[in-house]
């Protein structure tokens, strides 16, 4: 059996003896996870970089306290978000939180171009806007569940929050998105459906 | 049913929560518009958020980091590896050795707190409080005038006991009735 192939018992087993393809392999299977969580709740590709490499550091120092009978997304995740809210609350001490909202807007994406638009980045460009609206801890759950595919209890997992918190704030958030995006919604459920 | 409620009944469908007359009822209740737009809704939303970009790491940023996690792992290891080389002092005489220098800790502080003309009776009193966390024993009560000759007399005892254990971790003897070498340079001394 390969590395790609392996569980995430095996792969771990392969780390903790030193194998130095383990680690890449181990750091392939979850860069999407962790970028991605990053990139939604720092939404700055500079800062989800650094934020990504940092992760990746602290896995393998807190490799000892991984439980490999478990699987590792949720623990990875754990590492990435508390990676990232910390670095949320020093942004936000160092240059005060309506400075950090201004740097949030610049690095939003600029207004789509006509052919963007045609092309369907009008609605990613509704979404990114929603989401900006709720706080990063939010735009993690939501991501963790929805575009991750986590469950409610990995969610609460990696978040440290327990279930009914992540069930409560997941809904919350959901409702608030619907609220935004509820002329696109209202179409036949489908994406092809809404640009017809 | 207000929206909420409607709401956390389309999640508990979807998620495959509803029991199974639950999931029956609620099937049932698709004939209605507002139950079968809530569905509809839910499911958009689902696949609104499933699709958001698919933003994979820079393949450049992803070696970099297996690099560096690579190296990271190595320097664990050898840090790891010369931990164990110098952990000898966790051998078994070890924590012998570690009590008896919690045990020395009750002895030297009662005789810092006992000198009676540079601190008097009531920092002495004080003085056996500690000895008495220390080492778990020692007199009931002592007032502050009997604090100087009881912390002295304390902590002395201490100080036989403590150089007992020593000589007997450092030796594997088993305790007897003769004092060992550092009680008897300990009494010498006094």
């Amino acid at each position: 059996m390969t590395l790609k192939e392996s569980s995430d018992a095996q792969l771990a087993r392969a780390c903790r003896r030193g194998d130095s393809a383990a680690w890449r392999e181990l750091v392939r299977r979850h860069s999407g996870l962790v970028y991605r969580v990053a990139l939604r709740m720092l939404r700055n590709r500079a800062e989800a970089e650094d934020a990504s490499q940092e992760t990746f550091m602290r896995v393998v120092r807190a490799f000892g306290s991984y439980d490999a009978s478990r699987p590792m997304a949720p623990w990875v995740a754990k590492v990435t978000y508390n990676v990232c809210l910390k670095r949320i609350g020093q942004q936000t001490r160092s240059r005060g939180l309506a400075e950090a909202m201004a740097g949030e807007a610049e690095s939003a994406e600029p207004p789509a171009s006509p052919e963007k638009l045609v092309a369907g980045r009008e609605l990613e460009r509704l979404v990114d806007g929603a989401l900006d609206q709720i706080s990063a801890q939010d735009r993690a759950l939501l991501n963790l569940r929805y575009r991750e595919g986590l469950s409610d209890a990995e969610v609460a997992e990696a978040t440290d929050m327990p279930v009914g918190t992540v069930k409560t704030r997941i809904f919350r958030s959901r409702a608030r998105l619907k609220k935004l995006l509820r002329p696109f919604l209202r179409g036949s459920g489908t994406k092809e459906g809404r640009f017809r | 049913m207000n929206e909420d409620t409607l709401q956390l009944r389309v999640i508990a469908y979807l998620d495959g929560q509803l029991d199974g007359p639950e999931t029956r009822r609620f099937e049932r209740d698709l004939v209605r518009q507002e139950v079968a737009q809530a569905l509809g809704e839910e499911l958009a939303m689902r696949q609104i958020l499933a699709d958001l970009p698919q933003t994979d790491m820079p393949e450049a940023l992803l070696a970099q980091i297996q690099d560096a996690v690579v190296m990271e792992a190595a320097a664990d290891d050898a840090s790891g590896a010369a931990q164990e080389k110098r952990s000898w002092l966790s051998l078994p005489e070890v924590p012998g050795l570690s009590s008896v220098a919690w045990m020395w800790r009750g002895p030297a502080l009662a005789v810092e707190n006992a000198g009676p003309a540079l601190r008097g009776a009531s920092e002495a009193a004080g003085g056996l409080s500690t000895v008495r966390y220390t080492a778990g024993r020692g007199p009931g009560s002592v007032s502050e005038s009997q604090g100087p000759s009881v912390v002295n007399r304390v902590g002395g005892k201490l100080a036989r006991d403590a150089g007992g254990l020593v000589w007997r971790n450092l030796t594997g003897q088993k305790k007897t009735s003769k004092p060992g070498l550092l009680t008897r340079l300990l009494r010498r001394k006094g």
